[in-house]
């Protein structure tokens, strides 16, 4: 949902001011600039990822119609690989499960793609829920980011069994996380339900402390 | 400052450029780097280390590694400080501060050692055996044997070092940085596999490090440093060193203690980057242990004394620490092959003047002469019959064995020296095997415990396998390596390089001697010490087995064998073979005790990691959350949440807060963070059915714009949760649960589709983040939400209790409710969570005309009371049913739902069960505590109970306190008076009907 002018959208990370903090460190950056300091192999950046429009869809990935339905709109058809995610355009589809899928769209286009998959859908078993504002979402990169996720994710993600593009529900220390591998340098974005956004992140900057960390707008 | 008096003038893979200060008991001293407290401690000549568990006998060194039973000493002081530190195991660093344990007033006076006198008065069992009774002295006895109990001192405050967790997974897990390890983690990474090896010391070898081996005609470090380079190299190799596995589980998962801070000097580890240890939960597909053997001591009299070793100890020290065990004479006392490698070792790197006492009497020329060329005195066949001296050794008596060996012939003759090693044996380290599940079979011929059946995906390799001889160890974990890693899919035909060569020598089997003979005829060996920690004897096991103690397992628990922080690696073994040879069965049948997690003691810091302080456990907040902390709210834990409890001004007490509150929201508007409550959305073709069976009423018939309250039961007919769901479309609901069942509910609702009913077409998907919610109740809500509303028609009559409507408040899209849970006209205003806090303070500023009053919990606790209204897990616990609380009208009695056939029980069905009632107090002031249970009348004790107050509040409103509780057949008894017994007095109250306030419900409706 758009903001209108008279009420904005919070982030549930607003209260750690990280605009100020990721300014802070790309100033302590510059300054150093030259400076061989930084150790580059043990850098982890975290950042908040931009808000989207998410789906949570849910119904038969069997049935043809479904899958004709989703694909007409999306141009992706109900991924039944698990733990992969597939991209079309500016439009992007997350497997959680056999029957369950998040869709991930720009926010300006939530409200036409919900009321187009609504239609193709209506006389078939499906459900379909607007999320966007139940996740928090957590960029974390760098060649030390698996180290840092690894100190509560119980997954394997090691680029052979954890390549870019897959993704998975899992937990990080004590809270459900959706993750998901965006590319190779590595960066994973992490959706942490929104309650939980605080402790996941501060969590996440707890455990990069040993290493060198860089706060980023958009990680 | 004292000099190394000790330190060998060359040699050892000490540092000598950096001399480290530390300090033992008050003395200052030096070591260099790459010294262990125990190696710069003997260096030092510093021999009586700490005082024993039971008898308070004077201890020394006796291991070089992780099964050391005696060097335990008090590392560092205060929050930092450390107990039942091995000496053995910790790393020298710049400033080490140590002291003795279980001593007093010092270790070398310890007044404690009066029991060592008093021996033979507590002998194994004396605990069990002399506090039995008279029983109620128990508690009594209880605090003397707590004070006698444990070692060292636990730290007193709270711990300052930063302790960290991970997982790991990998192809090839390999456990041990040895010989072995080195070798089977080189060929599985040539075959391309994902491989950690672990390895417990600072540096990889293993016992490469501390012997004199030759590989490839050079010294065995150059083989190792090679081969630790090239695994280094490897892309997917991860070597972690000073690394301990603690358990090995289920399904190849193993726990490693990594320790990164614990060898740097204080200095080093303060910041808050600086970790001290990381506990690795690794997952390994397949797990390649090569963890080495321990040495067993022999077992004769006296064999504990500050001087007495194991020979393989002596020799690393010799080796890694150029340390000189002793000052000039040393008896090495062997029934194997392995003790002549360290009596030559001493001999030549230690220059020591080495008498090597051999059990074993057939021993080649060729061998003897050997001897002679390092001039070493041999006594072949015979024994040490006692070690002389009391806080080190000075003397030893030896004599010939007879051929049984259970007597001795010939003259006893003293040997002056100050070092007595002993080796019994290699005991292959099958701790981690066993873990695993793996069987273990007994080797007569070596006296050994072997792995035998694996029940995980492993290999065992080397000396843990019992492959001793380090050219056939080499093969065997080669191998393994290359199979492991095959079995993870890495075939390629690598060339695995040459194999290492290694010289062979000749060898002659040992001689199995589990315990001297006691010398003079059938004299109770009370002093041939089997576990040194526990100080158990020959005689304690021989009285246990002449007790009845057969099993290894009760001998354990009633000797105390094996237990402690060595947990018996270098007892266990001698214990279980003395028994067998006492009850003359079979060492095989009478097997090992358990190995359990962990295999060295782990610090409570490494097992929690980062999850202390704010990191403990996740506190969930609202879109709201910053406004409640900025108006003062004080806050209350519901599950993970913080919800606000009341908002105090000023100088208000809880109850002024909380009074303010209740009034106003009954006599104008207040306002409630309900964001917390969970959503469920509940769509699908069958959501109306799937309802039916899921709730006690019913919902087919509900309209769309309409919300019904719900309750729904367990199998057991209990009620579980309780919330109002709303129908959105003709198949399509939204359901709302209380906050903390919320993940419960939505598990339950997938368990039943999934499970029992897959052929109903409905989804859940929890909304509960999605959606933030406020909640304005009181005559002045719907003026004020007219105001932001403008859109929407809210006239009763257009929008009536318990129904919905969306439309816009303050622009924002938002879903409207009419449900009441304080009894008040109640508007419930959901929006994406994300402008939560934007409609929050829109409702904030627009109500300020209407005195809109932000309330906590407590209030909102109160005004539901005030109106009977249940809060699931305190009106309810599991054992109530709809019926008890008064809502019968709720149960369907025309569909089926889940719960249903339990209602109908005996026991449910009863008349005289707990029902909610109303309570008042005689006096209005007196309010009950919560859980007070309640009797008919005063009178004798015991009272029989008939109920318990569940909730009880001070109601502002009603100007007097109200409580409702649970009072067996409490439907039938209104009017009647009940006595609460506090403690010191008695309450009466009248049982009333649970509805204090509007009866009707008239005010929520209007």
């Amino acid at each position: 949902m758009p903001a209108a002018d008279n009420f904005r959208y919070q982030s549930a990370l607003d209260a750690l001011n990280l605009a100020n903090r990721a300014k802070d460190h790309t100033s302590a950056a510059d300054e150093s600039e030259g400076d061989l300091d930084l150790d580059l192999d043990r850098k982890v950046i975290l950042g908040e990822r931009p808000p989207r429009g998410l789906l949570n869809l849910r119904g038969d990935a069997d049935d043809a119609k479904f899958k004709k339905a989703v694909q007409t709109v999306l141009k992706i058809e109900p991924i039944t690989e698990p733990l992969t995610s597939q991209s079309k355009g500016d439009r992007q589809m997350l497997w959680l499960g056999p029957d369950e899928w998040l869709i991930a769209v720009p926010e300006e286009k939530l409200e036409e793609t919900e009321e187009a998959l609504r239609k193709k859908l209506e006389d078939l078993p499906f459900s379909l829920c607007d999320i966007s504002h139940a996740r928090t979402i957590i960029g974390i990169g760098g060649p030390k980011a698996i180290d840092v996720i690894a100190k509560g994710c119980p997954l394997d993600l090691h680029p052979t069994e954890f390549p870019t593009g897959h993704c998975a529900q899992s937990r990080l220390a004590r809270c459900n996380i959706l993750i998901h591998r965006i590319d190779d340098d590595p960066t994973f974005e992490i959706h942490v339900a929104r309650s939980f956004a605080l402790y996941a992140w501060q969590w996440l900057e707890d455990g990069a402390k040993e290493f060198e960390m860089q706060i980023l707008l958009q990680a | 400052m004292s000099e190394q008096r000790f330190r060998l003038a060359q040699g050892g893979r000490i540092d000598r450029e950096r001399p480290l200060r530390f300090t033992f008991n008050g003395a200052e001293l030096t070591g260099y780097a790459g010294d262990t407290l125990a190696s710069a401690l003997l260096a030092n000549g510093v021999r009586l280390i700490g005082r024993s568990f039971k008898y308070h006998r004077p201890r020394g060194i006796f291991a070089e590694g992780v099964e050391e039973p005696n060097a335990l000493v008090q590392l560092g002081q205060g929050a930092s400080g450390e107990p039942n530190a091995r000496a053995t195991q910790v790393e020298l660093y710049e400033g080490l501060v140590a002291q003795s344990q279980n001593c007093w007033p010092s270790v070398d006076f310890d007044i404690g050692a009066i029991n060592n006198r008093l021996s033979f008065l507590l002998p194994a069992g004396f605990y069990y055996k002399t506090f039995m009774w008279p029983k109620k002295w128990w508690m009594k006895y209880e605090r003397f044997i707590r004070r006698a109990a444990g070692l060292g001192r636990a730290p007193t405050g709270p711990d300052p070092d930063i302790y960290d967790k991970r997982f790991a997974h990998c192809d090839v897990l390999v456990i041990g940085g040895g010989a072995a390890g080195l070798m089977a983690a080189q060929a599985a990474a040539k075959a391309g596999a994902r491989v950690i090896i672990a390895d417990d010391r600072p540096e990889p070898g293993g016992r490469l490090t501390g012997t004199r081996t030759i590989i490839d005609e050079a010294p065995a470090t150059e083989w190792v440093d090679r081969t630790v380079a090239d695994l280094d190299d490897a892309p997917e190799v991860l070597r972690l060193q000073r690394t301990t596995a603690l358990g090995y589980y289920d399904h190849n998962f193993l726990t490693l203690l990594e320790r990164l801070g614990d060898h740097l000097p204080s200095s080093a580890r303060s910041g808050d980057r600086q970790i001290r240890q990381r506990l690795w939960k690794v997952r390994a597909k397949q797990v390649v242990l090569a963890t080495g053997a321990h040495e067993r001591p022999l077992v004769f009299r006296n064999n504990d004394k500050p001087g007495v070793m194991l020979a393989g100890a002596a020799q690393a020290y010799s080796n890694r620490y150029a340390v000189r065990p002793g000052s000039g004479a040393a008896v090495v006392f062997t029934n194997n092959d392995s003790g002549w490698e360290s009596a030559i070792d001493l001999a030549d790197i230690a220059g020591m003047r080495v008498t090597l006492v051999d059990v074993r009497s057939e021993l080649s020329n060729p061998r003897r002469t050997l001897l002679r060329r390092h001039g070493i005195e041999l006594l072949a066949g015979h024994a040490i019959t006692d070690v002389h001296g009391n806080k080190s050794v000075k003397k030893v008596s030896v004599a010939a064995l007879d051929d049984a060996a259970s007597g001795y012939s010939g003259r006893h003759r003293k040997i002056s020296c100050d070092l007595v090693c002993s080796s019994g044996g290699w005991n292959p380290a099958v701790h981690l095997f066993s873990q695993s599940g793996g069987k273990l079979s007994f080797d007569d011929q070596r006296g050994i415990f072997i792995p035998f059946e694996s029940k995980q995906p492993q290999f065992c390799v080397g000396a843990c396998s019992g492959t001793l001889e380090l050219g056939a160890a080499i093969l065997e974990a080669r191998e393994a390596g290359k199979a492991a890693a095959a079995a993870c899919g890495f075939k390629k035909r690598a060339s695995a390089g040459a194999l290492p060569e290694i010289e062979q020598s000749e060898q002659t089997p040992i001689r199995l001697l589990w315990s001297t003979p006691s010398g003079s005829g059938g004299r109770a060996r009370s002093k041939h010490f089997v576990d040194l920690q526990n100080d158990v004897t020959v005689a304690d096991v021989e009285l246990a087995a002449r007790e009845g103690y057969r099993s290894v397992e009760h001998l354990k628990r009633y000797t105390t064998t094996g237990m402690g922080t060595d947990q018996g690696k270098t007892s266990n073994v001698n214990a279980l073979a003395l028994l067998s040879q006492t009850l003359d069965s079979d060492i095989a049948l009478t097997g090992t005790t358990t190995f359990r997690p962990p295999f060295v003691p782990a610090t409570f810091g490494a097992l929690a990691g980062r999850e202390v302080g704010a990191l403990s456990d996740p506190i969930r907040t609202t879109p709201m959350h910053e406004w409640h902390v900025e108006k003062g709210a004080v806050f209350e834990d519901v599950g993970q949440w913080k919800r606000p409890r009341y908002y105090p001004l000023a100088d208000e007490s809880m109850k002024d807060a909380v009074d303010r509150e209740c009034l106003a929201v009954r006599e104008a508007v207040g306002i409630l963070d309900a964001t917390t409550l969970g959503k469920i959305d509940i769509q699908g073709r069958d959501a109306a059915e799937f309802l039916e069976r899921i709730y006690t009423n019913n919902w087919k018939k509900l309209g769309i714009g309409r919300g019904r309250y719900g309750l729904m039961c367990t199998e057991d007919g209990m009620v579980f949760d309780d919330g109002v769901t709303l129908r959105l479309g003709e198949r399509h609901f939204l359901m709302h649960t209380t906050t903390s069942n919320a993940a419960r509910v939505l598990a339950w609702l997938e368990e039943w589709r999934q499970t029992e009913w897959p052929d109903l077409e409905v989804y859940f998907t929890s909304l509960t983040e999605q959606l933030a919610t406020a909640s304005i109740s009181g005559p002045l809500a719907r003026p004020l939400l007219a105001d932001l509303a403008p859109d929407i028609d809210l006239d009763p009559k257009a929008f009536p209790f318990m129904h919905w409507r969306e439309g816009k408040v303050a622009e924002i899209p938002a879903r409207i409710a009419r449900i009441s849970f304080t009894g008040e006209s109640s508007f419930e205003i959901s929006t994406p969570a994300g402008f939560g806090r934007s409609l929050w303070e829109a409702l904030i500023q627009q109500g300020r005309k209407y005195g809109l009053t932000p309330y906590g919990t407590e209030a909102m606790h109160v005004l539901r009371a005030e109106r009977g209204f249940i809060i699931v897990g305190q009106e309810t616990d599991g054992t109530v049913t709809p019926i008890d609380i008064g809502m019968a009208s709720m149960v369907s009695k025309t569909k089926d739902f889940i719960g249903k056939r339990s209602l109908s029980r005996t026991d449910t069905a009863r008349e005289d069960r707990k029902q909610l009632v109303g309570l008042l107090t005689q006096s209005p002031t007196e309010v009950l505590p919560e859980g007070a249970q309640i009797v008919d009348r005063e009178g004798p004790l015991p009272m029989p109970m008939i109920g318990h107050v569940s909730s009880s509040y001070y109601s502002a409103n009603l100007k007097r306190s109200i409580a409702l509780a649970l009072v067996r057949a409490g439907r039938s008894r209104h009017g009647e008076s009940v006595v609460v017994p506090l403690e010191g007095r008695n309450v009466s109250a009248l049982i009333t009907a649970p509805e204090f306030l509007d009866p009707e419900g008239s005010r929520a409706r209007s």
